[in-house]
């Protein structure tokens, strides 16, 4: 006998492919059970419609009034003195208010929490009056200490406040330069609250319309010093309620509100930091609102029917600074050659795709005090090879140009603008070499001047144009490294009239000032100015009485939901 | 075994010892600091300076490095530079997220690769082995970012049977016990937040899951498949046992110890490394959460963070290591 002889005994056992698909089989009833009901239809809220959130509604009553707005990244923190990025500012700016804000549509000044102020003449004392009757979310009522409160723990002074350094920095009162402006911040009464400046700064009262200068409650923030940033009071027309981070931030309509309680009784904040899938949720009707809209689909979104999109040019400029200490950018010749030879409206409709207007200048069309009379340097490269010989350059010559590899929010693709900048100088005999570093590091380098062409931009704090010209054109900022002025530029005319400004209080005068500034950055050209990115929003039909804000801030207050108790 | 258990929970320290000092060496190479990540176009010298000086930047690095390691000693992981929140609670909030996405994926991965590894070595030279194994190599090959957009259009969009992203709906809550959504809505007994947490999870963790359901059924087969040339495999078939049997019975058994560890490293990587799936489904996780640590130069988050990582994943290995014991009573008993 063999072993081929030998035939095996059959055995019922369950086959492993039967097992198997049984498991298969198993997990498939699970996943199709939670999409049964737990998928897209049974909503909570948010959802495509009216009806249907009505229909979710356990226990009767009307369903809250619910907008979701959804951005990329999450917030870093809800204080707002500590944080600087644009995500928390965008939920600190519904929560928390301060004396003054801007008016709606412009970046000119109007009364918030303060009904009215007075400066001395010298402009060293400001005296505001505060609004009466103003509550906090958890019902300290404001007055003159809180104010002081919020101002004090900023100051960098000895004896320090006692909430100074506690739970962090606050980068913008330093970036804002704060404390060279402000000496001391007392109460005159419980209502009142006096300034004293150490120099006449006509863009300090800007400065109070910003968030990090915005009132906190100092019975909050005792409460929980180092937790503040996460357990938010103010006294804006929405309060706090959660913030599952990462994920989402729900406020909700704060019936207090001394300007009258919010039509929107919840509002919540989702992050989704993919641009493509925040798309398909914000099409697929998850989202009610939302930003970081990627140029290739504001077309779509426009031609959709379903959605409204707004859009309005960013208080930003980007432009390609030239090195004025280095040859041969130091003749004005070759600078403006450098003007005429880039195509800037070409850029903006490749690079941009349309989502930008082309930048006169360093100002903003939205800011008050742009000069509309300024025209940029037409795009013309036979003069600027006229341009070139006359400096002394009939065929050109080799430089640098610098970018940052990353998006910023005032250019989105910086390495292809390199790319066509390049291109376009090339065309009139400049051969520049690109040189590319992670925006860290690229910022360090060229704030130390290492550049001879760079790529940069800026994005406004205040609205007020000091912020712009003084940061990036002045010639004391100039004077040291790092400079924000990474032209380097130190022209006497332009320091003087920024001076001026800086210094009048007079708001026509600065206005004169600011527009005479402009024309002699064009002339002196220590920039080749390329675009003012639009900022875009878009929403669900539903969504009405938004209007965008010059500055970017979101605001919630006047905004209805069609459809409602419907 | 104890003294085995004992020895390798010692070794742990020198380990994480090593990776700490790396990590810090790493990150405070890379050009740039928080401060002026923090303070963007706007940082003027003063600015900086004294940022810097408060966020302890100006110090030495070894004084640096000390005051991590001392914090460390006491339980503190010190305070993100950029958010001021704990460090430790930053990870808390985010690991069960980052924990349930990982056990989901690899609940998917292991029945399916270790299903479709055992079906190809069963099968050997067929039509069917080379179809499992085709199909591990494009699962292993796609991109997960590229895969779960289109799992999310087609599931999401097209067929409207699965949300894309998030854990929940906006909106819904599920009562926090575990942190693991879909096992509190069971546990709090709330069965309309099961089912949406499961409808959550579905999309991502089978997009997480593809690359190691690959690895380990590549692991299986070729494993299962030198089991089989066994002597004894000879000797169970030639006593009559039916194929199933022979294949389940003996030889998966005892070529279980390399799935095993491929089981244990794979869950360790998804721990911290599911960062394209975290950040394409919205998924609130660690991975993504340190990622954007590193770019924001926060060197306390990245410290701590890549630390709770490096340690989660030792410990998921010697407990994978220890568990060679219990399962193969060679290696219990000393040979």
């Amino acid at each position: 006998m063999s072993w081929s002889d030998v035939r095996p005994l059959r055995t019922k056992v369950r086959r492993p492919e039967s097992l198997l698909s049984g498991v298969w089989l198993s997990l498939l009833a699970i996943i199709l059970a939670g999409c049964q009901s737990g998928g897209r239809d049974e909503r909570g809220v948010g959802g495509r419609g009216g009806s249907e959130r009505g229909g979710s509604e356990r226990g009767g009553g009307e369903a809250p009034a619910t907008l979701v707005f959804g951005r990329g990244l999450d917030s870093v923190g809800l204080d707002p003195a500590h944080e600087v990025d644009g995500e928390s500012f965008k939920v600190i700016e519904s929560l928390f208010e301060g004396l003054v804000r801007y008016r709606e549509g412009s970046t000119e000044i109007e009364p918030a929490l303060a009904t009215r102020w007075e400066m001395s003449a010298d402009g060293l004392t400001w005296t505001f009056f505060l609004r009466q009757g103003v509550r906090f979310h958890d019902g300290t009522p404001l007055d003159a200490v809180a104010v002081i409160f919020s101002f004090a723990r900023q100051m960098d002074r000895h004896p320090p406040h006692p909430f100074h350094q506690v739970g962090g920095n606050y980068p913008f009162w330093r970036a804002m330069g704060m404390d060279d402006v402000v000496a001391d911040v007392v109460a005159a009464d419980s209502l009142t609250v006096v300034f004293s400046l150490k120099k006449p700064s006509a863009p300090f009262l800007a400065n109070l319309a910003m968030p990090f200068t915005s009132v906190v409650s100092p019975t909050a923030v005792a409460a929980a010093p180092e937790d503040f940033f996460k357990h938010p009071v103010g006294t804006g027309s929405f309060q706090f309620v959660e913030w599952v981070k990462d994920d989402h931030i729900t406020l909700e309509g704060f019936a207090g509100y001394w300007g009258g309680k919010p039509t929107i009784d919840r509002l919540i904040f989702s992050s989704i930091p993919e641009n493509s899938v925040r798309f398909l949720a914000f099409t697929q009707g998850d989202l009610d609102g939302m930003d970081g809209i990627v140029p290739d689909d504001v077309a779509a979104l426009e031609r959709d029917p379903r959605f409204t999109l707004l859009r309005q040019p960013g208080l930003n400029v980007a432009y390609v600074a030239m090195q004025c200490e280095k040859p041969p950018f130091d003749d004005v010749r070759v600078r403006r050659a450098v003007n005429h030879a880039v195509n800037r409206e070409g850029i903006i409709h490749a690079l941009y795709r349309g989502l930008g207007s082309v930048a006169a200048g360093p100002l903003p069309p939205t800011i008050w005090g742009f000069n509309s009379q300024l025209t940029p340097y037409p795009y013309d490269p036979a003069r600027a090879r006229e341009l070139l010989a006359e400096a002394g350059h009939p065929n050109g010559f080799e430089t640098t140009l610098w970018t940052m590899t990353g998006p910023r929010p005032y250019m989105p693709e910086p390495q292809k603008v390199a790319q066509a900048v390049q291109a376009d100088l090339a065309q009139v005999g400049i051969r520049a070499r690109i040189v590319s570093y992670e925006w860290g590091t690229y910022l360090d380098l060229v704030q130390h001047g290492k550049h001879d062409l760079c790529l940069l931009g800026w994005t406004g704090d205040n609205g007020d144009p000091d912020n712009f010209l003084y940061a990036l054109l002045d010639r004391d900022v100039a004077a040291a490294y790092p400079s924000t002025n990474v032209a380097f530029y130190k022209g006497a005319e332009l320091h003087a009239l920024i001076m001026e400004a800086q210094r009048s209080l007079d708001h026509e005068r600065r206005v004169a000032c600011y527009v005479e500034a402009q024309e002699i950055a064009r002339r002196d050209a220590p920039w080749c100015p390329l675009a003012h990115m639009t900022d875009v929003i878009a929403f669900q039909r539903r969504v009405r009485g938004f209007t965008m804000h010059p500055t970017g801030q979101l605001r919630f207050h006047g905004v209805t939901l069609a459809g409602e108790g419907s | 075994m104890l003294a085995y258990a004992g020895r390798r929970l010692l070794l742990l320290v020198p380990t994480l010892l090593a990776i700490s000092v790396a990590v810090f060496l790493l990150i405070h190479l890379i050009p740039g600091d928080p401060a002026q990540v923090m303070l963007g176009e706007r940082a003027t010298p003063a600015a900086l300076a004294a940022l810097r000086a408060e966020l302890g930047l100006g110090d030495p690095l070894w004084v640096q490095y000390g005051r991590f390691l001392g914090g460390l000693l006491r339980g503190d992981l010190g305070r993100s530079l950029k958010t001021h929140e704990k460090v430790s609670q930053e990870i808390a909030v985010r690991f069960p997220a980052t924990l349930e996405l990982a056990l989901a994926a690899m609940g998917i991965a292991a029945i399916g690769g270790i299903g479709l590894g055992i079906l190809a070595a069963s099968r050997h030279r067929t039509l069917i082995d080379q179809l499992t194994m085709g199909v591990a190599v494009v699962g292993v090959s796609m991109p997960i970012f590229w895969l779960g957009l289109m799992l999310m259009l087609l599931f999401g969009v097209q067929l409207g049977w699965l949300p894309i992203a998030g854990r929940l709906d906006t909106g819904l809550t599920v009562e926090r016990m575990t942190g693991l959504v879909t096992l509190d809505a069971l546990l709090t007994g709330d069965w309309h937040g099961y089912r949406n947490a499961l409808a959550h999870l579905a999309l991502p963790a089978l997009a997480l899951a593809t690359i190691p359901m690959a690895v380990i059924a590549r692991m299986t087969r070729s494993s299962v498949l030198e089991a089989l040339r066994q002597d004894y495999v000879r000797t169970a078939r030639a006593k009559g046992l039916a194929e199933p049997a022979v294949v389940l019975r003996h030889a998966v058994r005892n070529a279980f110890l390399p799935t095993l560890t491929v089981l244990g490293l794979q869950f360790g990587s998804l721990l911290g490394g599911a960062i394209i799936t975290e950040t394409i489904f919205a998924w609130p996780g660690v991975g993504r959460w340190l990622l954007l640590a590193v770019h924001a130069r926060d060197f306390q988050a990245v410290q701590g963070g890549v630390l709770v990582i490096a340690t989660t994943f030792v410990v998921v290995n010697l407990i994978v290591d220890l568990g060679y014991s219990v399962i193969d009573p060679r290696v219990r008993h000393g040979q």
